[in-house]
């Protein structure tokens, strides 16, 4: 890890994704959650650092939140599968689909990735699906998709 | 991003090596010679120019195929820092070339520029020396300008359709230098985490380190710990060749010895090797996954290139350059050159061929002749029988590095 005083001298789009992805690395070495004051303790990020960032992970589902109080945050689950779907009309835009297993159970995980100039990988945004709920997401957006570009 | 071992990466010097490798690419089918090297100074000339031709689409919406196009896709482009440069002469007025180069490097060539025309040489030559010290321990000691310098590093390297992080770092002939470089590159690796390549370790020897036993050793325990996918060496202008160079040769050989126990240990661990000169052979045998020499397997920086019109050609069966008289009189004894790549066959007679014409061809023949060389060694590694490889070095000139390939 980089030490704080190297993290301050950071320029702040490099900081903010240097800064996610630490917290990334410990929401997934801690299967059974963890709390905003055990991970601002693990990095010694402030308080208020780490819960902005896990605010962002929240809103594009890198991660999920469970109140049991304190709010216990969990990485958004085990990866079994993973696929890129580059597009044909981008290639600084890309979606990846992951197969999640969690203890809520099995999900189909959906990230909207950008490249921006400097090849840095920003997650703009995702969705997760339940096993269960996935064919008729399918048919919904199928029907839908096909009425909007028909 | 895979591809098959052993792998041949050509070191593209001007921008004429770099559309001849992109032409290359595109023509012949070389399947151990997919990836480039880019020194960080040339990138702004030779790759950056040409990144708008990623967006130039037909008219029917669709990507235009272009070779570059093909090349950022497909091909591993490893952009070089190259601050061996901040030390020796040649090319280090290239880092103040272009405002897009980091700005302590900049500064750092201007600085040189103007002591360079007020001090007498051998002044300069001792202010120059200090400065150097002075610029890598600042950046050991100051977080500030350490990471700013890798920023702007990642930032270039990245624009320039690098698909593989490199620390920018001194010249380690010192313990105090390597820990300068491991910090470089400590800071590299963490703020590569969320970019589009993969992280490496990078540590640029200057070749007196060899002789350095503690170093050395210090060396490769560094290595055994790190836990970086690719380690990138590069042994500046080592030739090991040399007559006098025996213990360096013994360095060397226990330096390959070590490595590849360390991927026999953890095979998810690989090994590279630049500007490997004569070594690239030997290397690739017995450690290096990756190898990487000039476009005419000649790494010494010379103040000439396109100027001398007629070039050295690879013998492969000698495995040493030959100049271009000697290939007239092997092509008088022949009637052909004795090789039987596209190009060689191609070519019947020296005298109406152009100086463009035998600046291309004898680079595209040295990559047929690395491709050749990295199926050799595929064979011997696959059959386990490195007899095979060592024969091949036993039978040329440079059969003073037969030692090197230990015996089955």
């Amino acid at each position: 890890m980089l030490t704080q005083e190297e993290i301050k001298v950071l320029r702040p789009r490099d900081r903010d994704s240097y800064i996610e992805s630490v917290i990334l690395d410990i929401l997934a070495l801690n299967p059974r959650g963890i709390t905003v004051s055990q991970t601002a303790k693990h990095t010694g990020f402030s308080r208020d650092t780490v819960s902005k960032h896990l605010d962002r992970l929240l809103a594009i589902r890198e991660a999920y939140k469970v109140d049991r109080g304190v709010g216990v945050y969990y990485k958004n689950g085990k990866v079994a599968d993973e696929h890129d779907l580059k597009l044909l009309t981008s290639d600084d835009k890309t979606y990846a689909f992951y197969k999640l297993v969690n203890e809520d159970g099995q999900f189909i995980y959906i990230q909207e990735r950008e490249i921006d100039e400097f090849r840095a990988v920003k997650v703009k945004g995702g969705i997760m699906i339940g096993f269960k709920d996935f064919k008729p997401f399918i048919s919904a957006l199928q029907n839908f998709g096909l009425g909007a570009t028909n | 991003m895979a591809f098959p071992t052993p792998h041949f990466a050509v070191l593209l010097r001007s921008r004429e090596e770099f559309d001849l490798f992109i032409q290359m690419k595109r023509q012949q089918a070389l399947k151990r010679v997919g990836s480039c090297v880019v020194r960080l100074f040339d990138a702004p000339l030779m790759v950056i120019p040409r990144i708008q031709e990623l967006q130039q689409t037909t008219i029917h919406g669709t990507y235009l195929d272009t070779g570059f196009r093909s090349l950022a896709r497909n091909a591993l482009v490893f952009v070089d820092p190259a601050t061996e440069y901040l030390f020796y002469e040649n090319s280090l007025q290239e880092f103040a070339s272009s405002i897009t180069m980091p700005k302590a490097l900049r500064e750092y060539a201007l600085s040189c520029a103007r002591q360079k025309e007020k001090l007498p040489p051998d002044e300069y030559a001792k202010w120059k020396a200090a400065f150097h010290r002075k610029f890598w321990t600042e950046m050991y000691e100051d977080p500030k300008r350490r990471i700013q310098l890798v920023a702007e590093t990642l930032d270039l390297e990245l624009k320039s359709i690098a698909k593989v992080t490199m620390a920018p770092g001194p010249l380690i002939d010192s313990q105090q230098l390597f820990a300068t470089a491991v910090k470089m590159n400590d800071v590299t690796r963490q703020l590569s985490r969320t970019k589009a390549a993969e992280p490496s370790t990078y540590l640029l020897f200057h070749k007196r380190a060899l002789s350095d036993d503690r170093l050395m050793d210090d060396v490769i325990s560094y290595i055994e710990k790190d836990d970086s996918p690719l380690t990138i060496l590069k042994f500046k202008g080592l030739d090991l060749t040399e007559s006098e160079r025996i213990n360096e040769r013994e360095a060397y050989k226990e330096l390959l010895l070590q490595l590849s126990l360390i991927r026999q240990k953890n095979p998810t661990r690989g090994f590279a090797l630049f500007e490997a000169e004569n070594q690239t052979f030997p290397s690739a045998t017995v450690a290096f996954d990756l190898v990487s020499t000039s476009y005419t397997g000649q790494d010494t920086d010379v103040g000439f290139g396109k100027a001398a019109p007629y070039g050295k050609w690879y013998d492969p069966k000698e495995m040493i350059q030959r100049d271009f008289g000697q290939v007239q009189r092997l092509m008088r004894t022949n009637g052909l050159l004795p090789h039987g790549c596209p190009v060689c066959r191609g070519i019947t007679s020296l005298g109406a061929i152009t100086a463009d014409g035998w600046y291309s061809d004898r680079r595209t023949h040295y990559c047929f002749c690395m491709q050749e060389f990295m199926e050799i060694i595929s064979r011997a590694i696959k059959e386990n029988n490195v007899e095979l490889a060592r024969e091949k070095i036993v039978n040329s000139s440079i059969a003073v590095l037969r030692s090197l390939i230990p015996r089955a």
